[in-house]
């Protein structure tokens, strides 16, 4: 098996740009720290963002993960610990 | 009864972003026909299309999410944006909304198909709620805030003019003061445009209607809405009323999937005509469903000499198709649009690439050499892959 690093600063950028993606409109100052429900995104749109991040690195993430999720950092640090792990 | 009358047209089209390019070009019969070369991989296919240029939704289409919906929904979006915005009207000041659609998002159904069966073998999560048949409809309530009633209606190339009958019917019933219809196709994938090759209708030169070499349907893409608006309603908050809907035919064939009927036709304009309390001398323009088959153009002329008899020969038609292609579900939109855009330039919208006409067309088709005239009243035809038939009705304010 390959082994996949990638940094999570770019796992970050790449988790943002998917929120500026499928945002109606850009959400000002988008941090880690930001709440999801404050981002103008359905729930079906996170799950198409981490479909996205599976299909890309190839990774399966858990549902019970996605559905811890509260923060934008939840998502980078979900997806870092995924691809990063075996 | 409520009068119904049209306060606004948003449109996105082959010819053009908006309602007065498209009406230059639709009467001086400019081309949206251009040959297309699609791929598969290594597999090429090549047709002409009429298909939107300069269109990115990612610019055109601010605080909406995009990357959710379908490029018909795209399209949707933004002619009902521009749609609204000439009506004067605000979304909350609007009834209900109906689209007609003639599939679900083709793009969108070809690239979750190709991961489901050859890539990884997972649909995203949002293919269905992209795909599906009523994603313009509900995306145009969102993004306009429309609150009332909103669905679509699916009857192939008829669907445009259902869901502006459907719209009309709310209003003269008294039900609605202000509907936005119309319809949104956007069908020209290699997936697509090989199914349709399928049947052998598709012209591999371009479209030419009523002429004697005729080789079939261009296929486009588009959107095309109107603001539907009871007359007493428009006229008391000072709209512009661009034309009236005076009436409008409906029938079924109940003969075949696919071939067209002459008395299915026939009743269809009989009923748009006598809804209107029209006679034959009051239609001044005829736009037809004018695909380019010989089939669909035989079967219209025996329906059009069916209805008015021998005076049928006076009434000035034309097949914008050749211009803008068939845009299946959206083409009552786009030759709604071309109507009213005789009505309001004064000019027939021409027949295009009619070399030579055939000999079994007794019409008064209009070719490019079209004269002016003083349109007041028009029938404008659409009829369907099974036998659904439909023609509007319009004319000039007073």
């Amino acid at each position: 098996m390959v082994e996949i690093m990638v940094s999570r600063e770019d796992i970050k950028l790449e988790v943002l740009g998917l929120i500026n993606k499928y945002s109606r409109t850009p959400y000002p100052n988008l941090g880690e720290e930001t709440p999801i429900q404050e981002i103008e995104i359905d729930s079906i749109d996170l799950m198409e963002i981490m479909f996205h991040i599976e299909e890309k690195y190839g990774v399966g993430i858990d549902d019970n993960d996605i559905s811890d999720i509260s923060i934008v950092k939840d998502v980078v640090d979900i997806s870092s610990r995924y691809l990063n792990s075996e | 009864m409520g009068r119904v009358v049209i306060t606004g047209i948003g449109l996105i089209t082959p010819l053009g972003h908006s309602w007065d390019d498209f009406g230059v070009r639709i009467i001086n019969g400019d081309s949206g026909i251009k040959p297309t070369q699609l791929t598969d991989g290594d597999r090429e296919f090549n047709i002409p299309t009429a298909r939107i240029e300069d269109f990115d939704p990612e610019e055109e289409l601010p605080n909406c999410k995009v990357a959710s919906l379908g490029r018909n929904s795209h399209l949707s979006v933004f002619a009902a944006r521009n749609a609204l915005a000439m009506s004067g009207l605000e979304g909350g000041d609007v009834s209900g909304l109906v689209v007609g659609v003639s599939s679900p998002s083709n793009e969108v159904l070809d690239d979750g198909y190709r991961r489901l069966f050859s890539g990884s073998g997972r649909a995203s999560p949002i293919f269905i709620p992209k795909a599906m048949t009523n994603a313009p409809v509900s995306a145009v309530s969102i993004d306009l805030g429309i609150t009332g009633f909103s669905y679509s209606v699916a009857s192939a190339c008829s669907s445009a003019n259902h869901a502006i009958i459907n719209a009309a019917l709310y209003i003269q019933s008294g039900h609605a003061k202000t509907v936005l219809c119309g319809a949104s196709d956007a069908g020209l994938t290699f997936s697509n445009l090989n199914a349709w090759n399928g049947m052998r209708v598709l012209a591999q030169d371009t479209c030419r209607p009523f002429c004697k070499t005729r080789s079939g349907i261009v296929l486009g893409e588009g959107a095309v809405f109107f603001m539907l608006e009871d007359q007493q309603h428009a006229e008391k908050r000072g709209a512009r009323i661009l034309a009236v809907l005076d009436g409008w035919g409906q029938s079924s064939d109940s003969f075949s999937m696919t071939t067209p009927h002459v008395e299915g036709i026939e009743r269809a304009i009989f009923g748009a005509v006598e809804s209107a309390n029209w006679t034959s001398e009051k239609v001044d323009y005829f736009n037809s469903h004018g695909t380019g088959t010989p089939l669909n153009d035989l079967a219209e002329n025996d329906a059009l000499f069916g209805v008015f008899g021998k005076p049928a020969d006076k009434i000035l038609v034309s097949s914008t198709k050749s211009v803008h292609g068939h845009l299946l579900g959206a083409s009552g939109g786009i030759e709604l649009a071309a109507t009213l855009a005789a009505i309001t330039r004064h000019k027939i919208p021409p027949t295009m690439n009619m070399v030579e006409k055939d000999d079994r067309i007794n019409l008064s088709v209009v070719s490019e050499n079209a004269e002016n005239e003083h349109v007041k009243r028009a029938l404008s035809a659409s009829y369907a892959f099974g036998g659904h038939n439909t023609v509007l009705a319009v004319s000039a304010p007073m």
